[in-house]
């Protein structure tokens, strides 16, 4: 099911009607879990896609089951490892050609959410091992992964805020007025996603083409600005108006959802950028990459941990980079990212050291040196996205292209 | 005009729009030109979610 369509418009309304019309615990999570298997069935149309899904909920209900029920140190690893395996190998990651012969990777599977979930499992693989996971049975756990508020594209919710709510899910109730507002939000999420984005994606392939039929370096550089600025603002109008369709969906059944952006472009630096974009899956990386790294590091090499943990924000931001997608294209995008939130913390360290903490409050007061941030991380984030589209050769073709013929 | 005045001004329209007195109204327009945007664009592209999580 499309979330720009009126089918989809139909079902949330049907469902914000009968969520309200009982507050029986028993019927507002049976028509919960109803509602999620009408949209995945509306997602997925081979039953071999229907099987793997199936079969990756419940061999990883049974993983937490067996987990909670005998405890022993090595779980974690083996079971983490199992499901990034078993990520990589889905999502056929182009890097597998170099180790696995391809028939092993000819397989059609496509399991619609599957990265959001591997995560949320990770995330509770690790904190039931630290004893921090609330109790879960089948139909919470099934509900919390395949969720249609956040399966489809996250947000990344912590299982801990999804047992609140499944646990007083009959307490859940609003006045007119923020029935309204959550209402209000899902339309301009929808307008975003179907008109904006829509609008920019144009924008983007018209300025693409005429790039490539542009004789003189102005008409060059001119249409090169566009594509430039317009594939940011599609990927930033897409998914952000994903999340508030959402984030809308989810209030009116009285979840409330993590926010997941802030104004993104207008972060000062790539490390700002990560906190206001994408700010669940930031966070996750923080948790459950950068900090738990960064803790085996310090414990062992307590001297030069700051320095290896510039090392480590690399790794973290280019395995975010990476997750985006199983093309190379992704794994330049990381490579980019992790190089310039790595510079940042170097530089940020080098400003305390000569500033000193009155200096370096100054400094971020300066309003031109907070203009010159601005725009030097927005035209940064910019680049990067040249390589979000597949295809490395036809970006390296377009700058190629551009050097050319401005040259 | 300077990007900061413009993104104030913005959020004082955003606020004024979402004032109690004329919420209502507001969300009923925003509902009629979704509508409109879904019988004109519906099914020629852009809506897919580029984040998928495939």
């Amino acid at each position: 099911m499309s979330l720009f369509s009126f089918h989809f418009l139909v079902f949330l309304c049907a469902l914000f009607l009968a969520f309200h019309g009982s507050r029986s615990k028993r019927w507002r999570r049976v028509l919960l879990s109803l509602a999620n298997l009408v949209f995945l069935l509306a997602l997925f149309q081979d039953s071999r896609s229907w099987m793997a899904l199936g079969v990756f909920v419940a061999v990883s209900y049974g993983m937490l089951r067996l987990m909670r029920a005998w405890r022993w140190r090595g779980w974690p690893v083996v079971f983490v490892t199992l499901t990034l395996g078993a990520l990589v190998y889905l999502k056929r990651y182009e890097f597998l050609r170099l180790l696995l012969p391809d028939g092993l990777l000819a397989h059609a599977l496509e399991i619609v959410g599957i990265s959001y979930m591997s995560f949320k499992l990770i995330h509770m693989i690790v904190d039931l091992h630290q004893g921090q996971l609330p109790p879960f049975d089948f139909a919470s756990y099934a509900n919390y992964q395949l969720g249609f508020f956040s399966v489809l594209a996250g947000p990344i919710q912590r299982y801990k805020d999804f047992h609140v709510y499944w646990d007083g899910i009959d307490a859940r109730s609003g006045t007119d007025e923020q029935a309204l507002r959550h209402w209000s939000r899902v339309v301009s999420g929808l307008i975003q996603l179907g008109l904006l984005a829509s609008v920019a994606l144009h924008v983007y392939g018209w300025a693409t083409e005429r790039f490539g039929d542009s004789a003189g370096p102005a008409s060059a550089i001119g249409h090169f600005l566009l594509l430039f600025y317009a594939y940011p603002a599609y990927v930033y109008f897409n998914f952000s108006g994903y999340c508030n369709a959402v984030i809308g969906a989810a209030g009116l059944l009285g979840m409330r959802h993590q926010e997941n952006f802030d104004r993104p472009y207008l972060a000062r630096n790539l490390l700002d950028f990560w906190n206001r974009w994408h700010i669940s899956l930031t966070l996750w990386i923080r948790d459950y990459v950068f900090m738990a790294s960064y803790k085996w590091v310090a414990e062992r090499w307590a001297a030069q941990a700051a320095r290896l943990g510039y090392l480590l924000a690399f790794v973290a931001l280019f395995l975010a980079g990476v997750w985006h997608g199983s093309t190379w294209n992704f794994a330049i995008f990381g490579l980019i990212h992790g190089v310039g939130v790595a510079a940042t913390q170097i530089y940020g360290d080098a400003l305390r050291a000569v500033l000193g903490r009155a200096g370096v409050r100054t400094y971020i007061a300066n309003p031109w040196i907070r203009r010159v941030s601005v725009a030097g991380t927005f035209h940064y984030v910019c680049f990067s996205f040249l390589f979000f589209p597949p295809g490395v050769a036809h970006t390296l073709d377009l700058l190629k292209s551009l050097y050319s013929k401005v040259a | 005009m300077r990007a900061g005045v413009l993104l104030k001004l913005m959020e004082e329209f955003e606020r004024w729009l979402n004032h109690p007195a004329r919420l209502y109204g507001y969300v009923w327009i925003k509902t009629l030109v979704l509508i409109a945007l879904l019988l004109a664009l519906s099914g020629r592209g852009g809506e897919s979610v580029i984040y998928v999580g495939f």
